[in-house]
Formats: C-alpha cells, structure tokens, sequence
C-alpha cells in the first residue's frame, strides 16, 4: 500500500497540488488558531491553549494525509478495489468466465485480425525516413493525351475529372522536376512496372522480379542496406558497371543469407550484375504489396530489356535497340514513377503549385505531327507517405467489407454475453440487495459492474490477440492469393494494440451497461418485503433480453444476406461462360527473349517447342498465344476500318497474337472465313480474324470479310485484311464481357513476341502430360525456365481465389452469427419458459391442452425472430447497395438471395425454439404449483 | 463483503456533518466540530482533523460546497453549504439509518 501511495501522490503531484494543499494549510491553521482562542477563553495560558488545541485536533500531518487521499485518489482507489472484487466473482464462477472470454476472443481476435490487415493495408506508412514529407507526382488528363505514345503502368479512369489519372512520367520530365524546383531537397524515380527477368545465379536458372530506380532511390526515401551498400548516384550511368541491391527476401530464401554475396553476380540476360547490398528485412521498396527480389539503376534496366519489348502491331517497325533507347531519349514513353522529398516547410500546396509549371513548360508536343494535341495532361499530387496506391485501391472496398462483417460478429456475441449477465443478475439479487442496504449507492455498484464485464472483455481480448496474429496470416494468405502473392508486413502495431484495447473496453461497456442498470434497479423496501427480486422486475428484465435476441436476429440476417450475395456472385463466376473449352487444358508460359533469343531464333524456338511437346502421348494438340486466354494481361489498340468508320472514328480493338491451331486447340468456334495458319507468315499478306462481338460494333450487318484493320497513322497505314470471324471468348478478366477482339498471327509480328503461353489440349488427364512437359521443354534450351505450368481449370480457380476466400469469409461469419442467434434464442426462451413455470401450470391445471402450451412458446419465440427478420430486411436492403461493387451479375437486392435467407433463419430459429417449447408442454400442473 | 468499523464510523461521521450543516446553514471546520461535540455531550470523543477528510468527500460527491469568507472574529475561513443534493442524501440516510437502528434495536431487544 505504501509504494501505492508515493505512485497515487506522484500522480496527484503532477496537478494543482501546491494550490490545493496551501488551501488546505491555510483552513487547517485557522481551525487550530480558533481552538487556541476559544481555550484561551476559557482561562488557559497561551501554551496550554496550544497543547490543548493540539490534542483536540488530532494530528494535523495525518489529517493532511488522509485530506490528500481523499482528494485524488478516491476514484483509482475504488477502481482498484472493483478489480479486485470483480477478479475474485470471475474466478468464483469459472464456467461462466470462460464462457463469456472464449466468445469475446473469438469476436475480438477475428476484429483485431482484420484490422491489422486493415493498418498494414491502408494506414501503414512506408518504413523510410520521415515518410510524410514524401510527394508523388500524378497526372490528369480528360483521356489518353496525344503527348504520351508508350505508357507503362497504371492509368485508372478516374471518375473526378471524367478522364484518367496515372503517375508514369517520361524521362526527360523526371531530369525537369530534379532540375528545375525549390520546393524538394531530393527528386527520385523508379519503374512504374516491376519487371520479371530470368536470372542465373550459382548455375541455376530462375525467374526474379527487378525494379529500376535513380541513383538518388535509397538516399531520398532514406533507407539504408543491411549488408554493403545502395544503389548510389555514379551508379546509375551509361557508363557505370552494372550493380544491384538484393531484398532481404531474396537473400535469405534464394541466396542463403551469406554474406559471401557481397561482390557476387546474377546474370540476366547476358549482362552481369555485380550484388551490392542487401535491403533491410521491412523494405519492400515503394509498392506495398508486390515484391521485388532486386533494385537496379534506371540506366541499366534498358539493356537488360534490349529484346524484351512487348510485340504486336502497335510495336510493328521498331526494333530492340530503339526500344531500349526510348527509355532515354523518347519523351512520348512515360514509364517512371518520380517522387520527392519537401523541404521542411514547404508544403503540398506549395510544391504542387510549383511542379505544374514545371511540368507544363516542359510538355512537349505530340511526337506524331500529323496529330494535333489532345488531352493535354495537368500535374496533381498524392502523399508519397504510404507509397504506391494499387494495393489500397483494390482492397480497400472488400476489407471495410470484412471489416463491418467481424464488427457486427463481435455486436452478437456481445448481445449474447448481455443475455447471460441478465441472467446472472438474477441470481446476484441477495448480493446487490446486501450491499445496496448497507449503504452502497447505486452508480458505485454500476461502477463495480462495469468494471466487471470490462474485465472479462479485456481478457477476452488478451486471448483474442493470441488469435489475431494467427488469423491475420490466412487473411494475408488470402488479400495475396490470385496471379501473384502479395508482399505484406504484418506486425502488431500501436495502433492495433490500441484498436484492440478500444474495442475490448467498449464491448465490456457495452454488454455490461444494460445488465449493470438492470441489476441495481431495485427498491430496498420491496426486497425487505418480499426476500426476492419482484416478478416485475423479472419481467422488464426479459423484456429486455428479448428485444437484445431481436437486435440479433436483424443482425446476423444482414451478414447471412451478405454471404449470401458473395456466394451467388462466385457461382455465376464459376459458371461464366468461358467461350472455349475448360476440360483439359494444360498451360505454361516461357520468356526466351529474356535469355538473348531475337528474331527468327525466338520463332524457331517457339517451333520447337511445340513440336516436343506433340510427341508426348496424350497430346491431342497445341498452341501458344502472347497472352494466355484468362489472367495473363492484355493489349489493346485503337483502329480504323476503312469504308466502315468515317472521319475520325476509331474503334478499340483487344489483340491476340497466335500460333496456327490457337481456335482449334481451345475450341473457339469458327463462324465464317478461315483460321490462321502455317502459310500467313511475313512473307504473305498480313491478315486478322475477329470475334464476334468486333463484329457487333464496328460492322453491324456489313460482311467484315475483305475489310481491313488498319494501325498506325494515314502516312504509314499497317493494314490487316479480315479473313475469318469466330465466336466470342473472355479476354484476360473473367468478370468482364468478350471485348472486341483481334487475332494476329505470330509470324506476322516483326519483332517475335519475347514471351509466349503454350496451350496444350489433352485427350486424357493434364496431370500425366505436365509430368513429361518439363523434361521436353528443357530439351530445347535448359536455361529456360518454365513459368506457370497448370491446367486452365487451375487457372480458373485461382483467378477466382480471392471470390472464392472472400465468400467462404463471409460464409463463415454469417454461419458463425447464425450460432450465436440460435444460443441467444434457446437460451432466452427457455429462461421465459422456466420463469413461468407456475403460470403454465395455472394454465394446465384450467385445461389448457399441451398443444396449446407449445404453439404459445414457439409463437413467442416466432414473433421475436419475425421482428428481428422485418428490421433485418429493411437494413440490409440499404447496406447491400455498398457492395454492389463486388458483386457480378447478382442484383444488390436480390429477392432470391433475401427470401433464402430469411426463411433458413426463420426455420432454424423455430428449431431453436423447439426444446423450450417441448419444455413447457411437458410441465406437470402439480408439480409446478407446488414448486412454488 | 468486509465492510470494516471505521467504514461505518465515516458514514455516520458523514451524516453528521450534514445534519450541522442543515440546521445551521454555512459554517466552517471549526463550528462543525465544535456542534457534534457539542450534541453528543461528551459521547463522542471527536479528533476535529478527521473532520476535513469527511468534508472532502462530501464535497466530492457534490452534497456540500466550500467558500472562502470572513469569520467572527475576522478571519479568513472556509464555509461549508448544504447542496441541494445534500438535503436529498441526508433525507435517505435519516430514513435508513433510523430504520436500520429500529431493527436493530428490536433484535437486540427481541432475543
């Protein structure tokens, strides 16, 4: 108690004390000086006045103690107290407690789980020096401005202005802002697109995901290296030895975590790079959730791509080097993503004020003279403090979704928790009527109940957050399934921890509030009268319990609702019409430009592939495409039709570069003309065939056979002639319609496509031919990898993974809800049926029939989920409108979905109403009466 | 529940004070002490300072309230008021504590 007291007086120290205590002082001194008088008064000396005063008086050093005690310390004082107390009841009833800790961890931890996903997603910044001085350079245009020919990375349309907004700038632009501001101390760059490379190190061969960045990437973000050192300015020249810096990932998983590798090189494509550094552990570079396994200087990125170029006809003339040299000297290709430092007190007004003057004198017109400028982008700006947006833009939506879901999860078991504290309340009458008569007031006895049931919630947080970390891995597991894994550092920060203890001191106020004020709304008169707690009492007390199940009910119909929604959207994913066959089909991608092959070797490699794998038995036949039919990217372009659009129409048209047998192989109808083959290579008349949907936009019912697609500009035409329409097949994304679509032939590119899919049709199970695959493939060239073997079914399924987690999700939190309903109910009817025992008896005895006695109980309990079902519709029909997003080809209202739902709550309420009814049917007249 | 004696002296202590305060209206440290000495003739042997721990906590509750002012003989004291949730309070504790003393006086008396 003594150390207690020096910590409570520190405390107390820290306000007005001095002011207090002179007050005190002087009201003490005047109260003895009175004393002294009054004694003097009465006859004594002065110094017998004193001691006399001091005897009456008591000490005056413990009266200032026990003054300051009361003072501060009355509230800590008691608080310690009601925990001590409530310790001793928890413990007193261990079924109970655990009970109640387990349903909360459960709520909590699933809170806490998705929350942590939630900071790390959406509130984490970057871990660098002093991220919030960190500025992103944006663009905005009202479409596709006429300055950019070649823009790499994200451009999302943006709703705002109507138009699109991206944040790739082209090169000479980056030299601008570093040059000519005020406004930042540092100007850095890095690679819009994170790009795969194929990387021999230690004589294996592997594919890796590199970034560029300027010289000046590590010393503007501020971020150092575990091992060696960054990427510095002098590297990032012409002229420079190649160098990079590898993550911590990467140098643990792929490299041992030796520290031999300082100094080492990785080959990729010919050219080798010298290993630098290591990047800490919690770097990820500035793309939250994509990976990068090693950064290099922007000046060396365009040599390692020399040959790697997207082919197809908008690329159709230019060759590897002029590719390579765009990088620099083309300032229509926009591929860098430039950030700043602010100087400490300028702020993002200032800066953006200054960068869109800078920006504009260096925008330069259109390369193409021919076309007059359009869509002229202006410079905006965006925090750079938590990087890259991509990751937040996705998940956001689908995890506030979760979000709410576990939050209404946590509101049922809290319901459920008040229940059973009603319950308790009851059965504490004679302790809360002891202590009511012996003087307690009523808000301290609040007060001791709350700190109870806090206590309890904070456990069950303390479990929770056991929990939490383990969940909050599945979820990561699950935010990263899909095309590629997501890269997301997960620790318990503060603001977790804080999140956590805020919800826990929260769900304890809030299901302890109810059964608290319940429990000590008695009057003292009527307890000494009747030794018990008054039926009245009793009764506004279910009273309550009853509208808590319906509040319930209303609430696990919305997550039910919910689920149900997500689930009826992956079926009709599932079920989407493909436009090919599913059955069957084995797919992998190689990238041999990325080990050096051009031209006409990249074509004949391809040859020989497909020629290999044709000798596999149980190969029906096979194919390739630049792009596999779901999944794997897109490209798009924009032609005219000569004698079809007029003027200055154009019509957006999605390519397809093919092999010969591409139709064929997946099963793409031909409805008219012919298919691509052998014989439509460079040296024959170059040729397209579209799909059907092409043919609904741009023709209608003109025949498209003999007309022609024509790329690139009126002074230098690239004419495709349309030989053959086919039917309509899904492009890339599942959840969108067959786009227009054109097919090429791969012979007819110039450049041969640096990567290809392979197709392969299987007349039996895909499994034992992927067995042989390898080994054919490697036959042609062991150095390249192969990338992405599976079948299109698992193809299927993992460009579903992400539905398919989410609505189990759901699924299981509804299902999750469903029994914490079905507790709440049985358990409230049943503590109705056993309070009116004696009444049912009364009944019985007056010749109610048992049938009559179980169509009561169970009307009861049906009128109470019926409320809840009649509020629970009314509410989901407002909150499914802000998932409408998510959801495809499922309305937000959707009369199947509701209807489902609320009848397999109405029948599993009913079910859970069964046993208390039976309960009361079963009641003996006698018994009941002579029970009471 | 352990409720110890000096809890139960400090209740009484408590209703005391409000008592004085009611009959007498504001009134500082000294004149309280002084009256439930007074009253009790003797009974009860008061050490005053245990007083200002009592005053405290009355205020705390919201049942009296102090203000400096100016004594009989001139000098600067605290004077302490009944609130009016003070006369509430004191109106409950008379009716319990009166019948908790009749039921305890007649089971002292009864057995």
């Amino acid at each position: 108690m003594g150390r207690l007291r020096i910590f409570k007086a520190r405390v107390l120290g820290m306000f007005r004390r001095s002011s207090l205590e002179r007050d005190l002082d002087d009201e003490l001194r005047t109260h003895l000086e009175m004393l002294v008088e009054e004694n003097i008064r009465r006859g004594m000396s002065p110094v017998e006045a004193r001691n006399a005063a001091r005897r009456s008086f008591g000490g005056v050093d413990q009266t200032v103690e026990a003054c300051r005690d009361q003072r501060g310390f009355m509230f800590f004082d008691s608080l310690l107290r009601d925990i001590r107390y409530g310790g001793r009841m928890l413990r007193k009833n261990p079924g109970f407690s655990a009970v109640v800790m387990l349903t909360l961890a459960l709520g909590v931890g699933a809170n806490t789980a998705i929350f942590s996903v939630l900071d790390a997603v959406m509130i984490e910044t970057l871990p660098v020096h002093n991220p919030s001085q960190l500025l992103m350079l944006r663009w905005r245009a009202k479409g596709f401005p006429s300055v950019i020919s070649d823009l790499e990375g994200n451009s999302i349309s943006d709703p705002d202005v109507g138009g699109i907004t991206s944040e790739s700038f082209s090169y000479e632009m980056f030299q601008a802002a570093r040059s000519q501001n005020t406004v930042f101390s540092d100007v850095f760059a890095f690679g819009s697109n994170i790009t795969g490379f194929n990387v021999q190190f230690s004589g294996k061969a592997e594919s890796a995901l590199g970034e560029p960045v300027s010289g000046d990437y590590f010393s503007g973000l501020g971020a150092w290296t575990v091992r060696g050192r960054p990427i510095l300015p002098e590297d990032d020249a012409v002229t420079a030895p190649p160098v990079a810096v590898i993550s911590y990932a990467f140098w643990s998983a792929r490299l041992g975590a030796a520290d031999s590798v300082i100094g080492s090189t990785i080959v990729t494509n010919n050219i080798s790079l010298t290993i630098v550094g290591v990047a800490p552990p919690e770097f990820f570079g500035t793309q939250p959730g994509e990976r990068v396994d090693f950064w290099l200087p922007l000046h060396v990125f365009p040599r390692l791509l020399k040959s790697v170029i997207l082919t197809g006809p908008a690329q159709y003339g230019s060759d590897a080097d002029k590719a390579a040299n765009d990088y620099w000297e083309d300032p229509t290709t926009w591929w860098l993503v430039v950030m700043g430092r602010m100087k400490p007190g300028v702020t993002e007004q200032q800066a953006r004020a200054e960068m869109a003057v800078t920006f504009d004198q260096n925008l330069k017109p259109p390369a193409d003279s021919e076309r007059k400028e359009e869509n002229r982008p202006a410079l905006t700006t965006a925090p750079g403090s938590k990087g890259m947006d991509q990751l937040r833009r996705r998940f956001s939506n689908p995890l506030l979704v979760l979000m709410i879901s576990v939050g209404l999860v946590l509101l049922i078991a809290c319901a459920n928790v008040a229940a059973l504290l009603l319950a308790r309340a009851t059965a504490r009458q004679k302790e809360i009527a002891v202590r009511l008569s012996l003087g307690a007031r009523r808000r301290r006895l609040i007060q001791q109940l709350l700190t109870e049931s806090v206590l309890l919630s904070l456990a069950g947080a303390a479990l929770g957050l056991l929990l939490a970390s383990w969940f909050s891995e599945l979820l990561v597991a699950l935010v990263g399934s899909g095309r590629q894994s997501i890269v997301l550092p997960l620790h318990i920060s503060w603001r977790v921890l804080a999140f956590t203890a805020v919800v826990a001191v929260l769900t304890g106020l809030l299901f302890g509030l109810a059964p608290a004020f319940s429990a000590t709304r008695m009057s003292l008169t009527a307890m000494l009268k009747e030794g018990g707690a008054s039926n009245r009492l009793i009764g506004r007390r279910s009273k309550l319990a009853k509208a808590l199940v319906s509040v319930q009910v209303a609430l696990c119909l919305i997550l039910l609702i919910g689920a149900g929604l997500f689930l009826r959207t992956l079926q009709k994913l599932e079920g989407i019409p493909l436009g090919f066959e599913r059955q069957n089909l084995l797919m992998f991608s190689v990238a041999p430009a990325l080990n050096g092959y051009e031209g006409n070797r990249l074509a004949e490699y391809y040859r020989q592939v497909r020629e290999r794998i044709e000798t596999i038995p149980g190969v029906r036949s096979v194919t390739f495409s630049a792009h596999g039919p779901v999944g794997s990217g897109e490209s798009n372009s924009t032609v005219t039709i000569p004698g079809v659009t007029s003027g200055d129409q154009v019509v957006e048209v999605h390519r397809h570069l093919v092999a010969p047998g591409y139709f064929d192989t997946l099963g793409i109808p031909a409805l008219a003309g012919r298919e691509l083959t052998e014989r439509d290579d460079a040296a024959g008349p170059k040729v397209a065939v579209i799909n059907q949907a092409l043919v609904r936009k741009a023709f209608g019912d003109t025949n498209p056979l003999g007309k022609v697609l024509r790329f690139g500009s009126a002074a230098r035409p690239r004419d495709f002639e349309i030989v053959g329409v086919v039917g309509d097949a899904k492009y890339n994304r599942l959840r969108e319609a067959p786009p227009p679509t054109a097919y090429f032939s791969y012979l007819q590119a110039l450049g041969a496509a640096s990567f290809m899919t392979f197709q392969v049709r299987t007349s039996g199970d895909p499994g034992v031919v992927a067995a042989a695959l390898r080994g054919k493939v490697a036959e042609v060239d062991k150095n390249i990898p192969i990338d992405r073997l599976e079948t299109l079914a698992q193809a299927i399924d993992k460009a579903l993974l992400f539905e398919r987690m989410f609505s189990r999700l759901t699924g299981f939190f509804g299902v999750l809800a469903l029994v914490l309903v079905c507790v709440g109910l049985y358990g409230t009817m049943s503590y109705s049926v056993a309070r009116r025992t004696n009444d049912i008896g009364v009944r019985m005895a007056l010749g109610a029939r048992p049938a009559h006695v179980f169509r009561m109980v169970l009307n009861e309990g049906l009128a109470l989920t019926l409320s809840g079902v009649a509020l629970g519709l009314a509410a989901a029909a407002a909150a499914t409108r802000l998932i409408a997003s998510e959801l495809y080809d499922v309305p937000a209202i959707d009369p199947l979905t509701f209807g489902c739902v609320a009848v397999l709550l109405v029948g599993v309420a009913l079910l859970a109403c069964y046993l208390p009814a039976r309960r009361a049917m079963n009641v003996d007249p006698i018994v009941a009466l002579r029970y009471e | 529940v352990k409720e110890s004696k000096s809890d139960i002296l400090q209740g009484t202590l408590d209703l005391m004070v409000l008592k004085t305060l009611d009959g007498l209206g504001p009134l500082h440290g000294y004149g309280i002490a002084r009256r439930i000495e007074q009253i009790s003739d003797g009974v009860i042997e008061l050490n005053q300072g245990t007083i200002y721990p009592a005053l405290l906590r009355l205020q705390q509750r919201g049942w009296i309230k102090a203000e400096w002012g100016a004594s009989e003989n001139n000098r600067r004291a605290k004077y302490y008021t009944l609130t009016r949730s003070g006369r509430k309070q004191l109106e409950t504790e008379t009716e319990d504590w009166e019948r908790i003393a009749a039921v305890i006086a007649r089971m002292l008396h009864s057995a």
